[in-house]
């Protein structure tokens, strides 16, 4: 019988943060580009496109591309965005019925961001625990037997 | 490092964010500035320059003149 294949994760299942206390920390710089006054919408796609084209496929992995449709998706998944028809299903007394469609979006992004940050902490403690194998690996080898 | 995209665009958003503990860290503005701005600021930043090669060309007259003394005494 063939393995079975790893279930994939699905948009509502809660990640797990019990490796939290254990990562690095880890500084991560959130930056926009407001395109604001141009003469035309075909300069403002031009450039839209370079920089989409040049920014973050040349950073060798180091900028993460987050964006609106990417946080409304997220924001759907786990609850935080409801549409009118979600929110005449929540109870009276639940919070979410007092928010704004800003503050759900900002706490769907707060979510994503804080899920991002966490990966880049795992990524940052992997990349510290394999140096740190490496020279006890290169230590064992150059010492005399 | 985040690249957000298309999001915030407005203060209202900013501020709905920065209540959640993310504020932007960095916001790039771009602007289309018309030609004729655009060579006049490039002017200006050129006369910058010259400005700065002439103070350039003052240190080594001083010098000279310095020497010139040291050998009159």
């Amino acid at each position: 019988m063939p393995p079975k294949a790893a279930e994939k994760k699905k948009a509502g299942d809660v990640e797990d943060f019990s490796d939290l206390a254990t990562l690095p920390k880890a500084k991560v710089f959130k930056f926009t580009v407001i395109m604001k006054s141009f003469f035309s919408q075909e300069n403002r796609e031009k450039v839209t496109r370079r920089i989409q084209e040049n920014l973050v496929p040349t950073s060798l992995d180091k900028i993460k591309m987050l964006s609106r449709e990417d946080i409304v998706t997220y924001g759907k998944g786990k609850g935080t965005i409801l549409d009118a028809a979600g929110l005449q299903l929540l109870p009276p007394e639940d919070p979410r019925k007092a928010l704004t469609e800003d503050e759900m979006m900002a706490r769907s992004a707060a979510d994503r961001l804080f899920e991002m940050h966490v990966l880049a902490r795992r990524a940052k403690k992997e990349k510290i625990t394999k140096l740190e194998e490496d020279a006890a690996a290169k230590a064992t080898e150059d010492q005399p037997a | 490092m985040i690249y957000l995209l298309d999001y915030p665009q407005t203060k209202a958003e900013a501020f709905a964010l920065a209540k959640c503990g993310y504020a932007i860290n960095g916001v790039f503005e771009v602007n289309e500035i018309p030609k004729a701005d655009a060579e006049e600021v490039e002017d200006e930043e050129a006369e910058g320059n010259s400005e700065e090669e002439e103070d350039d060309d003052e240190s080594p007259k001083s010098k000279k003149a310095a020497e010139n003394d040291a050998e009159q005494k």
